[in-house]
């Protein structure tokens, strides 16, 4: 029955953003056959160093959602301190409820069944515009953020202009 | 729908797609075979927009020309996103954070931006950049009366004093101003929101106002929190907290100030002062007693500024009266170096500001009047007074005159009008009373000089306190302080100079710059509030806040700050 429910979700999910699609970002699937796997394409926020790139990342479901948080995994290099160089995405509503290694995460703050492709991406995006220090996933990228802004300005700016060579 | 039954019958019936920006929404009718690149046509047309320009996104992909509009699933009723972009992208977004912050200095060679507080606080005054105090020799000379007044911390105290100062410290209204104009603040307010909190939050303004506006409190705050952070550390943990609070705060806001300027005094606190002393008295409570700053051989690391030299200056300062400060090798080398540098003069003379000024003070000498009467100066003293009043249209008037304007532009003038002055300043130390009632070209001038080089100079007097307050004191206030007692002396450094001097040219040139910064410091605070906030109040009446007198309240307590405005509504339900 889980799997089902999963499926019937993710379907309606889907469907409901690509006829009323959300600021920021598009959604679709990265295999038509495959409801488990979505590709999403985030713009940059405006007014952030990130605006006018353009960021792709991959969403992958586990069969238990909604009640386990999917992955989210940019492909896009971005250089952002809750983003680790792999591309995942580390931020706290993408954390399993049960287990809290980190140790410093309410539990209100972890995944919750209710949360959506749409509530995932819209904290996603605000968090490009504004990097959560506590949790670096990407230690040099943090460092260079806390101590060096116009560094990081710069990096991120590379980031940018690589993001949209890519689809020229 | 008629239109789907169209499109079984015939295939050449169109689809409605739903184009959408982040900012509008416009329906594109198109035929369902069409490829992306018909799509971009239709869509350039709608949004007035180059092909080139459009991105259009579905389902989580970027369109590509030759793909079919079939290919991706695209049906009638879907929405497709537009990115539109602009020709130079990347280059406007590495640059709109630096010029969207510091929209007033970005004339400014960046450099001078990162002045810590010096510059910083003057370019805050607005309309200061536009006056010419932009140019890289400006710093030079500004470094330079930076070091003489670095040892003269009774300046600052007399400044500090200085009714005009206080009365305009005790508006909270023109501090925050002054602080939201400085680039630095602000950049340090974006990446560190708890201290634009702070801002917002008057009443903790206010006793940091208290505080600056009175120095032994100012001074005594400062010693007791070196101890109090100093028993803190040796508490189990304390050290780590300070660390990181050292870390997260203090730091960002040091590399700001530090930015550019080599010889930060801040830069010998964080090597010693951070490091080496409070890692030696970890773990073990302190005993010692206070140490005294100001006792003659205080060790050197509980003050690096040493007032005791500083006072000898001051003394034989005040003994020489206002001429003691024109000999003083600074003021000779500002002189020199306005004199070698016409461009400045010119800078300064050719300003909108300045010249609007001027024009708007001779045509209306009911302004001129009311400001030499606002004037606590001029209050006390209505001889001062009616002898200002009549000396003004005439000064202005010269001011005014293309021939003067040249004479302060041309090196050489300006050179003999130097030595014209230092001829008259030893005069009048020989014969004071042969000087009663003259008023040459020079003194303008030197008022000029005076002016502009006692507000720069007092500006730095207030790198000291801080510097005392070691890296330890809370940031927070030490900064706003900071800032405070910098951006406020700029403003009335020339009423010192006023009292000082009692030759009627300085007067009247000091009065003229207070006025200006007067000016430019209340451009604003005069309208009423419904005018002065009326894009916030639009934005808590959208939000669902109805009660517009309450609304205009709160933006008032909070100076204006929407989101203080909403906690502060929300509190009072």
């Amino acid at each position: 029955m889980a799997i089902e429910q999963s499926f019937l979700l993710l379907k309606k999910q889907l469907a409901e953003l690509n006829k009323n699609p959300v600021e920021g970002f598009s959604a679709g699937l990265l295999d038509d056959e495959d409801m488990y796997k979505w590709e999403v394409l985030i713009y940059g926020p405006p007014d952030t160093l990130f605006e006018g790139g353009f960021f792709k990342a991959h969403l992958i479901f586990p069969k238990e959602y909604p009640l386990k948080p999917p992955k989210m995994i940019f492909q896009t290099e971005i250089f952002h301190p809750n983003i680790a160089k792999d591309g995942s995405v580390c931020i706290s509503i993408l954390h399993e409820p049960g287990d809290d290694k980190y140790g410093y995460e309410k539990a209100s703050e972890r995944w919750l069944p209710v949360h959506t492709v749409e509530t995932i991406l819209v904290s996603v995006i605000s968090m490009l515009a504004d990097p959560n220090d506590e949790s670096p996933a990407n230690v040099d990228a943090a460092k260079i953020w806390r101590e060096n802004p116009e560094e990081f300005k710069k990096r991120v700016a590379r980031c940018v202009r690589k993001s949209q060579d890519a689809f020229e | 729908m008629a239109e789907t039954g169209d499109k079984e019958k015939s295939g050449t019936s169109q689809v409605k797609i739903t184009v959408k920006t982040p900012k509008e929404k416009q329906e594109v009718e198109i035929d369902p075979d069409a490829t992306v690149k018909e799509l971009k046509e239709q869509v350039g047309k709608k949004f007035s927009a180059t092909q080139e320009q459009l991105c259009l996104i579905f389902a989580g992909k970027i369109l590509k020309d030759a793909d079919t509009l079939k290919q991706h699933g695209i049906k009638d009723g879907l929405t497709v996103h537009l990115v539109i972009k602009s020709a130079n992208k990347a280059h406007e977004t590495s640059a709109a954070s630096s010029s969207s912050t510091s929209p007033q200095t970005t004339q400014q060679p960046p450099n001078i931006n990162a002045t810590p507080f010096g510059l910083g606080a003057l370019g805050g005054l607005p309309g200061m950049g536009s006056l010419g105090m932009g140019s890289a020799n400006f710093m030079e000379m500004q470094q330079r009366m930076q070091r003489e007044v670095m040892n003269n911390p009774e300046l600052l105290r007399q400044t500090m004093e200085n009714p005009f100062v206080q009365q305009m410290m005790s508006n909270p209204d023109i501090m925050r101003q002054l602080m939201m104009s400085n680039p630095q603040m602000r950049e340090l307010m974006e990446r560190n929101p708890e201290i634009t909190h702070m801002l917002n939050n008057p009443e903790l303004m206010r006793q940091t106002l208290e505080l600056a506006r009175n120095p032994a409190m100012l001074q005594e705050l400062m010693r007791s929190q070196d101890r109090a952070m100093s028993n803190l550390e040796s508490l189990p943990g304390g050290f780590n907290a300070l660390q990181r609070m050292y870390r997260d705060i203090q730091e960002p806001m040091l590399n700001a100030a530090q930015e550019g300027f080599s010889s930060n005094p801040f830069a010998s606190l964080v090597g010693s002062g951070s490091s080496s002393s409070i890692a030696a008295q970890q773990g073990q409570e302190n005993t010692e007693p206070l140490p005294n700053p100001w006792a003659p051989g205080s060790p050197a690391g509980t003050s690096p500024h040493s007032s005791t030299t500083g006072t000898s200056t001051v003394t034989s300062d005040t003994a020489g009266g206002q001429f003691g400060m024109f000999n003083s090798p600074g003021m000779q080398s500002l002189l020199q170096q306005m004199a070698q540098n016409p461009q400045l003069m010119q800078n300064m003379m050719q300003a909108p500001y300045t010249q609007a000024m001027m024009q708007s003070m001779s045509a209306n000498p009911e302004l001129a009047n009311q400001i030499i009467s606002a004037n606590p100066l001029f209050a006390a003293n209505p001889e001062l007074r009616q002898h200002m009043l009549q000396a003004l249209p005439q000064l202005l008037q010269q001011m005014q005159n293309p021939a003067s304007q040249a004479v302060m532009t041309n090196p050489r003038a300006l050179t003999a009008i130097t030595q014209i002055q230092q001829g008259m300043q030893q005069l009048y130390s020989e014969a004071p009373d042969l000087f009663q009632g003259y008023n040459p070209i020079g003194m303008p001038l030197i008022g000029l000089g005076t002016a502009a080089s006692s507000s720069t100079s007092t500006t730095t007097t207030s790198t000291p306190a801080t510097t005392s307050s070691s890296t330890d004191i809370t940031t927070n206030t030490t900064t706003s302080t900071t800032t405070t007692t910098a951006s406020s002396t700029s403003t009335t450094a020339t009423t010192p100079a006023q009292g000082q001097a009692g030759t009627p040219g300085v007067d009247l040139f000091s009065n003229m710059m207070a006025q200006m910064v007067r000016m430019m410091a209340q451009g604003n605070i005069n309208q009423p509030p419904e005018q002065l906030y009326a894009p916030q109040l639009e934005q808590l009446a959208a939000m669902g806040f109805i009660d517009r007198d309450a609304n205009i309240r709160a933006l008032q307590a909070t100076l204006g700050d929407v989101n203080a405005a909403i906690d502060r509504l929300i509190q009072n339900r």
